[in-house]
Order: structure tokens, then sequence, then C-alpha cells
């Protein structure tokens, strides 16, 4: 149990491997075995795998605690001989009554994976057949769930049929790393995400995300090492193909640049001012960009860090340039380009401040 | 209930680092948005002089439908700058977080709202509407938020944006401050303004609507500074299905529309 805010011990499955696995032929076993240890030193408490993860791994490493998507009863006993002991089934095999007594039997703890699209649907869970053969309900999508009335209804199901009620909330309308947090953040101890939320029907809620805002919410107080984001988003994008856009939240290279005047002077005086958390806490760097929104301040500090002393009038004369060229290159300027201009202005005989 | 956007790529989308447009490209992107039935275009900073200023008047002179509207810091001077360009509206930004107003303004409570009550004072003598930004609202003193809405209120500013400047704010968060302030200030109307620094932009939007927000603030493509703001077309699609608003937004030319916007901003990306 990583995740621990207040009296609230939150479990927290991953099921990125199913959803990226899946597609590809060519998966990197090491590489794989290294993201699920990378999961696990964040906070992740069970990894979701399906049926193709066993057989290209048959022995699970120790260590590491897995959760197998099973499909159908030979599944089951690929839970057995990969020492498995959680799994995870569809609503549909809660009819199966002999392979959920097979998976008791042998001692595998079971979830079944509900959805749930409205409010109401929360109700009819209580009503499924064969409830009493599983260990816990897994509630899957809650799309266009808004009301916050939702977390009571979560919690009475869970008293009503006396079970664990994991919850694995769906993005089709952008709110599933919110429903994600405020599950934790109200009591709910159990829920299922995926590295930066992939999945099929515009996916989960993003692992990341939830991790960080349970960081930045609780004050600091939770005690959750995620400064090896950036690695796991390297083994992401080698095994799943997909690219890490540049402001991504939490992972995203870039979303700690910074260069709007307003901004940069804020930042020089102190980073609170304009950084939600330290860029540290995921791994990340603080970087000054120079370019078309610059301030004079910024190109001072900018040319002092290149060891250049320049004063606030020749930065400003500086600026004019600096503006001019982001604009015709409709990009930020390479620190090369900054120097050119700065000498340039310098050697034209005309001097910086004389210009 | 009517939802007004209020688009600001053209100001907090492009002080994303990286993006530099040309004038002319504003300008088409202005076109853009106003096509789309925006409320309110926040062009840009006319304080920042040269090219800046000069586009925003020129801007003014094609009488779009969109009302437009120019960013000002707390400072006489840069609404002057302002006023040269002749924007719909003057909008003025107050740091209300004691971080902003001790760290960078290096300046107290009183300060601030002196210094406000002389640039809603200065603008609204002008006859202009003038808006205010409650900027890092959501590590400000509550009590302190509600004495800043009470004066802006007395001098007749109609509107307040409350600003999660950091994107730390959750959706119950949200929620609960939202509509303290409409239950104080019933005839302010307020303007939410999100950044998804925790990927939550979208969904705290629609939470403060449900508060009783009635302005909201997007970008397109959901551009801005860090991990960016709110995202126009997935708050409208998200406005549409939880609350059945924005339904006079057609969303296959939003989608039309931000491609072409977003292709101006990086073409490479394209």
């Amino acid at each position: 149990m990583s995740i621990s805010l207040g009296n609230n011990k939150v479990t927290v499955v991953d099921r990125t491997l199913p959803e990226i696995l899946s597609k590809r032929r060519d998966i990197k076993i090491l590489e794989t075995i290294y993201f699920c240890w990378i999961l696990k030193e964040m906070g992740v408490d069970l990894i979701e795998i399906d049926a193709k993860f066993l057989e290209l791994i048959p022995m699970t490493p120790s260590g590491l605690v897995f959760l197998l998507r099973v499909n159908s009863k030979a599944d089951v006993l690929r839970c057995l001989k990969g020492n498995v002991k959680y799994c995870v089934l569809s609503e549909e095999v809660l009819w199966d009554v002999e392979t959920l007594r097979r998976a008791k039997s042998f001692g595998i703890k079971t979830t079944v994976e509900v959805k749930v699209e409205e409010l109401k649907d929360i109700e009819k869970v209580k009503n499924l057949c064969n409830l009493d053969l599983v260990d816990e309900i897994r509630l899957i999508g809650m799309d266009s769930i808004i009301d916050l009335q939702w977390i009571d209804k979560v919690k009475n199901l869970s008293k009503t049929i006396n079970k664990a009620v994991n919850i694995c909330p769906q993005n089709m309308f952008y709110n599933a790393t919110a429903l994600a947090v405020e599950a934790i953040m109200n009591g709910i101890n159990s829920i299922t995400v995926s590295f930066l939320g992939c999945g099929q029907n515009k996916g989960f809620a993003a692992l990341e995300e939830v991790l960080a805002a349970a960081k930045v919410i609780s004050g600091g107080k939770l005690k959750l090492d995620l400064s090896k984001l950036p690695e796991a988003a390297e083994y992401f994008t080698s095994l799943s193909g997909i690219g890490i856009p540049e402001n991504k939240p939490v992972v995203g290279k870039e979303i700690f640049n910074y260069q709007a005047g307003v901004h940069a002077d804020g930042i020089e005086k102190d980073p609170v001012t304009y950084e939600p958390f330290d860029p540290s806490m995921v791994g990340l760097r603080r970087r000054l960009t120079i370019g078309k929104h610059s301030g004079k301040r910024a190109i001072q500090n900018k040319l002092k860090e290149l060891g250049i002393i320049c004063k606030v009038e020749e930065a400003a004369n500086i600026l004019n340039f600096v503006r001019e060229k982001s604009i015709q290159c409709k990009r930020d300027l390479l620190d090369e380009e900054i120097l050119d201009i700065y000498k340039s202005l310098h050697w034209s005989g005309r001097g910086v401040s004389s210009l | 209930m009517k939802i007004y956007i209020v688009d600001t790529t053209l100001r907090d989308g492009e002080q994303r680092p990286g993006i530099a447009l040309r004038t002319a490209e504003k300008i088409d992107i202005a076109k853009l948005l106003s096509s789309l039935g925006i409320y309110q275009i926040e062009a840009g900073i006319p304080a920042m002089g040269g090219d800046e200023k000069r586009y925003m008047a020129k801007l003014m002179e094609l009488g779009l439908k969109s009302k437009i509207s120019a960013w000002n810091r707390m400072s006489i001077e840069d609404i002057k700058d302002s006023m040269d360009c002749k924007p719909d509206i003057i909008h003025i930004s107050i740091p209300s977080s004691d971080i902003q107003i001790k760290k960078k303004l290096q300046k107290d409570r009183i300060w601030v709202e002196e210094n406000m009550k002389r640039c809603i004072a200065f603008a609204k003598d002008k006859d202009y509407e003038v808006t205010i930004g409650l900027e890092d609202a959501s590590r400000a003193d509550p009590e302190f938020l509600i004495k800043i809405i009470g004066t802006a209120s007395l001098m007749g500013v109609k509107r307040v944006r409350y600003a999660d400047t950091v994107g730390i704010l959750y959706r119950q968060a949200v929620y609960d401050r939202i509509k303290k302030i409409k239950r104080q200030f019933r005839r302010i109307d307020l303007e939410i303004h999100t950044h998804n620094d925790l990927g939550m932009a979208v969904s705290n939007s629609i939470a403060a609507v449900k508060a009783g927000a009635t302005y909201v603030d997007c970008t397109i493509g959901g551009i801005g500074e860090r991990a960016g703001n709110c995202d126009y077309l997935k708050f409208i699609t998200a406005a549409k299905t939880f609350y059945g608003l924005c339904s006079e937004i057609d969303l296959k030319k939003g989608l039309k529309v931000q491609n072409s916007i977003l292709r101006m901003i990086n073409p490479a990306a394209s």
C-alpha cells in the first residue's frame, strides 16, 4: 500500500501493459520488466497483465505483484502456472460459475469488471448474479458522472455487497483523472489507472497525473517518489511506440520551460510564483528560453549565463532583434543565435548601448 | 444558462515557449475564432509594445463579431498602451495570493487593493468595460479575494476572473470556492481560468460552471504555459455532454478551425 492519505490506504492498479502490448509484435521483455519495477517504485501495487505477457514471461518476476486479465477458463490455469494471485474478469464471466469456483479453489483473488456509465448504474451493480463468488468489483467507465454523490453511492454499494470496490474511470469526456483524484481524496481505497492514460476509447485516468495530484493536494505529506517518471516515460515510449507530447501534464519534457516576461521575472525571484510544484519532484528541470515573449531581464539573465554582463538599456536593444528573429523563425532562439545578435551589435562599431 | 467562451489562445496560448506568431497570423487566428462564435478574444498584451500594439490596433479596425480584450498588468502605463489600441474590454490582472504579492511584487495586500482601485478608476473614467482577473486565486486567502471583489464591484466591475494560475485545483475545490463567491456576489459574473498542470483543466472548468461561473477561458488545442490551459474543443464536448450546454457550437467546424490554427502555430507538427 504505497499511497496513504490520512486514514485512507489506497491500492493503485496499473493497466498499461495490456493496453500497449496487445497490439505489438515486438515485445521487449527486459524493458517490460524494468518498466514494471519503476511502476512499483512509484507507488503501483498491482500490475495488470494479460495472457500474452505470460506467454513471453511464463514465470513472473518475484517482488512484483501481478493481476491477470482472465478471458477464459484456461487463463485461470495460467494464473497458477505464473504464480499470479490476482485476476480480473469481465462482467459476462459472472455467469460462468465453474470458472469463478475454480479460481476461488486455487486461492486466486478475483475482481469482476462492471461497466458503469451513469450514477444510477452504480445501484444496479448490487443485483448482479454470483457476486458472492468474487472478492472485488471494479467499476469501469463513469465517463458522464459529474455529481459528487457518486462517492457515497460507491461506498454504500461496497457496504451493501460487503466487497471491496475499485474505481477505473475512462476518459471519454476528459474527466478520468479528476474522478480518480476525487476517489482517493474521499476515502475510496482502490483505483485503476494507466501510464499517460493510454487505452482504448480515449483511455483512462493517467497514473502520473493522479499520483502528482495526490502529492500536491496533500501538501507534500504523501511520501511518494516520482523522480523516476522521465525514465518510466522513456520505457513507455520504447514499449508502445507512443511519443509523449512536450506539454503533457507531469511528464512533458517542456512543461517547466519559461519565457514570458512576467513569468520569467516571477520565477527568477522565486520559482514558486509560477510553478505548481518543484520540477525535481517529477524528475524534470526548469529552463529559461528566449524568444518573442522574453523581457529585458530575461535577456540580461541569459547573457549572464553565457558569461556576458549587460545593462538594462542594452538588453532592451538586444530584445528588439531577438523578437524579430524569433518571429521570423517561428521558434525560440538558440544560445548561439543570442550570442550572434549580441556580437553583431557589439562589434558593428555602434556598440550595443548606442543602438 | 448560457456559457460565454473567452478564448486566450492569442495571449496565454501564445505565451507558451516555442510559439512566435507573426502579425498576419494573429489576425487570421482572430478571424477564425470569431467565425466560431467565440464571445471574447483575449487578443494580447499591448504593453509589449511594437508589433503587438500595432497588431491589436489593426485587429480593432476589422470590427469582428467577437469582443476583443487586452490583458494588462496592474499598471496605468500598461492600460494606456491598451487604450491606444481601443479594445472592447480592458482586462486587469490582480496578483491576489501572498506568494504573488510578496515574492513577485514585493508589496503588501494594501498596496494591491489601492493600486487596483487606481487602475480600475483610470480605465472606467475613459468609459471602458473593465474586467479583473484574480491571478493565483487558488493559492490566495479567500477572505482577501472577497475583499477585493467587493471593492471592484463597488467601482462598477461586473465580471471577475478566478484564475487557477498554477493548475493545482481539483473539481471539488473549484466547485466550493466558486459557489462561495457566487453566493456572496450574486450580481457579479464569474469567469474561470484553469491550467492543466495536473490534467484536470477541463474537469475544473466544468465544475466551475456547475457552481455558477458563466464565462470560461479556453485555448485552441489547450496550448499555454507549462501543460497548457483548458482545451476549447474538449470543454465544449464535455459541456454538451454533461449539461447540454453550448449546443449552438458546431464541433465539426470547431475541429476544422482548431486544425487550421494549430497549423499556423506549429507548421512543422502538421
